[in-house]
């Protein structure tokens, strides 16, 4: 049982300009979405996407940890419907390397998901075919 | 996916986020059950636990058959496959982004 959606990728370009790059709401803008990005710590903001059929294109956001050229943490909830969000952070990790800049993306928040699915293996009384079929069904969606 | 399956499957994660309904659904993993039979591992209601049941069906976590009076019910899993398309979805989205950006480093920076 893992995952989270855990991306790693190596520019030829120094830190400070891939910091820049993370934390510079009109660069920001320039490759991920419009925002009104701040980098402090409890700064709320929002990114904005066009709005599609069932979703206002709107993610909610609010930066948790800054770390210059480090790391930047912030919570990410988007998708609304009757309300309800999809909690999630997303993490970015800034290392200097030879050459370059090393980032690791991680966007996490399904713990809640994986809770479940690993109480429900851990404790349920998985029986005949209902339990082939959610094992299946977890093993498809590898958490 | 599109983006309403993405909103249902919001659903999906409020509808098992609640610990009685995660109880229900592992009592459902191992056999059918009516509303009775669930009520009974439960300290609350009757109608507490229909109410849970009945959030547990408009997401289709559970089927509901009637059989005489009463009303069984069982598992479907089969929702739970929406999480993996939502973290494919984002998978691609973040893979996108991230050439973007190494598209935006190398010409405008």
């Amino acid at each position: 049982m893992k995952r989270d959606i855990k991306l790693e990728i190596f520019y030829d370009e120094p830190i400070e300009k891939v910091w820049k790059a993370l934390t510079d709401s009109d660069e920001l803008a320039k490759w991920l979405m419009k925002n009104d990005f701040k980098p402090e710590v409890g700064h709320r903001f929002q990114f904005r996407a066009k709005p599609q059929p069932g979703w206002d294109g709107i993610v909610d956001c609010e930066v948790l940890e800054i770390v210059p050229l480090k790391s930047v943490v912030y919570t990410w909830s988007g998708g609304e419907k009757e309300g309800k969000k999809l909690h999630t952070t997303v993490h970015w990790t800034l290392e200097a390397v030879q050459g370059g800049t090393k980032v690791y993306l991680e966007h996490k928040g399904f713990a809640g998901m994986k809770g479940i699915l690993t109480s429900f293996m851990l404790e349920a009384g998985w029986k005949k075919m209902k339990k082939e079929k959610f094992l299946d069904v977890v093993r498809k969606i590898n958490l | 996916m599109d983006r309403r399956s993405s909103g249902e499957l919001h659903d999906v994660f409020s509808a098992v986020s609640d610990p009685t309904r995660r109880e229900i659904l592992r009592l459902l993993s191992d056999k059918k059950m009516s509303v009775s039979e669930i009520t009974s591992h439960f300290p609350i209601t009757r109608t507490a636990v229909s109410k849970h049941l009945n959030l547990l069906k408009e997401v289709d976590l559970v089927k509901e058959q009637k059989s005489g009076r009463e009303r069984i019910y069982s598992l479907d899993p089969e929702p739970l496959k929406e999480i993996k398309d939502w973290l494919n979805y984002y998978e691609q989205f973040w893979i996108h982004k991230l050439n973007k950006l190494g598209e935006h480093l190398r010409r405008n920076l």
